[in-house]
């Protein structure tokens, strides 16, 4: 089957998420392949070619599509499985793996078109200094922050600054004994803080003493706001205890927000502000390939439609 | 720095801790339907299984998953935390 300006959606097959808005596409009739860059090599086959005066092009064939690369409409890059393989020894298959990295992300992102996201802006705005960096420069409320490696910087800036809470600077998968953790936002003890901050960098930030949590969705022009009421510090601790409201934002978040993401060329991102309880929105975090879909049915916003818009647009 | 602090345990993982529940997924096969270009997902009799709740600590290993759905009853949306690390 040859489709006529395809989306592409990048990402593994465990994707709720993408599937909502896949079957949104479907329902408007903007033809949709989906892929995951670890189907490379079992099941995609990609030709490109480049130069002699022409910018990429090629086809990419999956099992149950074929699609021209110049006549992608927009690509929803979402969380593809990487590539393995496993099959090979480590320098194998280290080798192996950069040249289907280079190749098949590296065709994937040259393509000109729209991308939510590309997955170059992602990488470079999912650091924390940079994002709490920008963030500053766009004009939001920012906690004094701290991030070292040095002990004594760290005890003073706690002392100093009481109550602070540490947060991952990314976090990572971590299981004990098969069982998953990980770190949720929390208070740091000043005296807790001991010689092991040596051992890598470590992000303390000061609390902010709030009323909720504000999660803004920002899909091209559309901004979605949303207010969790949770009884937690760290709202991700338990989902069953929220409550969510729509809400608008206070005059001047809208355009920051906005300038945030052309600063990344991001065209979406999920922005985790606190409601302090003076009522000021304080930037906490944006993950630029956050989640949202949870929040549609208890809010009723119109999220899933505001991402097959911008890709069946193909522009912001 | 010297050596020594290569030896420190770094404090940041001492800040390790459980989720509040944790979710057991029935076994499942993951299939992409080639037509509607979503996922199926059929139990080990090969019919559609319905999918409660989604973490997104989404270790392609592992079956057993965080409950971090919106309480809404059958969920199949993902919720925020920290996603799969396995970043292009």
């Amino acid at each position: 089957m040859t489709d006529y300006r395809p989306v592409l959606v990048v990402t593994c097959l465990d994707d709720p998420t993408a599937d909502l808005v896949i079957t949104e596409l479907n329902r408007r009739r903007v033809a949709v392949a989906r892929f995951d860059t670890a189907d490379l090599p079992a099941s995609l086959t990609v030709t490109a070619t480049v130069g002699a005066g022409q910018e990429i092009q090629g086809t990419l064939s999956t099992p149950t599509r074929t699609v021209t690369l110049s006549a992608v409409r927009s690509v929803y890059w979402r969380r593809p499985g990487g590539y393995r393989f496993d099959h090979l020894d480590a320098q194998d298959a280290r080798f192996v793996e950069a040249e289907a990295r280079h190749g098949l992300t590296g065709t994937l992102t040259s393509l000109g078109c729209l991308y939510v996201n590309h997955p170059f802006r992602v990488r470079d705005a999912d650091y924390k200094p940079a994002q709490l960096t920008v963030a500053v420069g766009v004009g939001f409320t920012v906690p004094a922050t701290l991030i070292t490696n040095d002990p004594d910087e760290a005890r003073r800036f706690a002392s100093t600054n009481a109550p602070v809470v540490y947060k991952p600077l990314r976090g990572s998968a971590y299981q004990v004994v098969d069982v998953p953790r990980t770190i949720w936002v929390d208070e740091v003890a000043p005296e807790s803080l001991d010689e092991g901050i040596a051992g890598t960098m470590h992000l303390l930030q000061v609390k902010v003493d709030k009323h909720a949590d504000i999660r803004v969705t920002v899909v091209g022009d559309r901004v979605f706001c949303v207010r969790i009421n949770s009884k937690h510090l760290d709202w991700r601790y338990d989902y069953d205890t929220h409550t969510y409201t729509a809400v608008d934002p206070p005059p001047g978040i809208e355009p920051a927000l906005h300038a945030y993401l052309e600063h990344f060329g991001l065209t979406v991102g999920c922005f985790d502000f606190a409601l302090a309880t003076s009522g000021e929105w304080v930037f906490l975090e944006c993950n630029p390939n956050g989640q949202w879909a949870w929040m549609e049915t208890p809010t009723g916003l119109p999220m899933t439609a505001a991402f097959a818009d911008l890709l069946e647009r193909g522009h912001r | 720095m010297d050596a020594k602090v290569n030896a420190i345990r770094p404090w940041g993982l001492s800040r390790m801790a459980p989720y509040r529940t944790i979710l057991q997924l029935p076994e499942a096969t993951l299939l992409l339907d080639p037509l509607t270009q979503t996922t199926q997902r059929l139990g080990a009799d090969g019919q559609p299984i319905s999918f409660p709740g989604h973490g997104s600590n989404t270790g392609t290993e592992q079956r057993t998953q965080v409950q971090t759905h919106d309480g809404q009853g059958p969920s199949s949306v993902d919720t925020d935390h920290s996603q799969d690390n396995d970043r292009d």
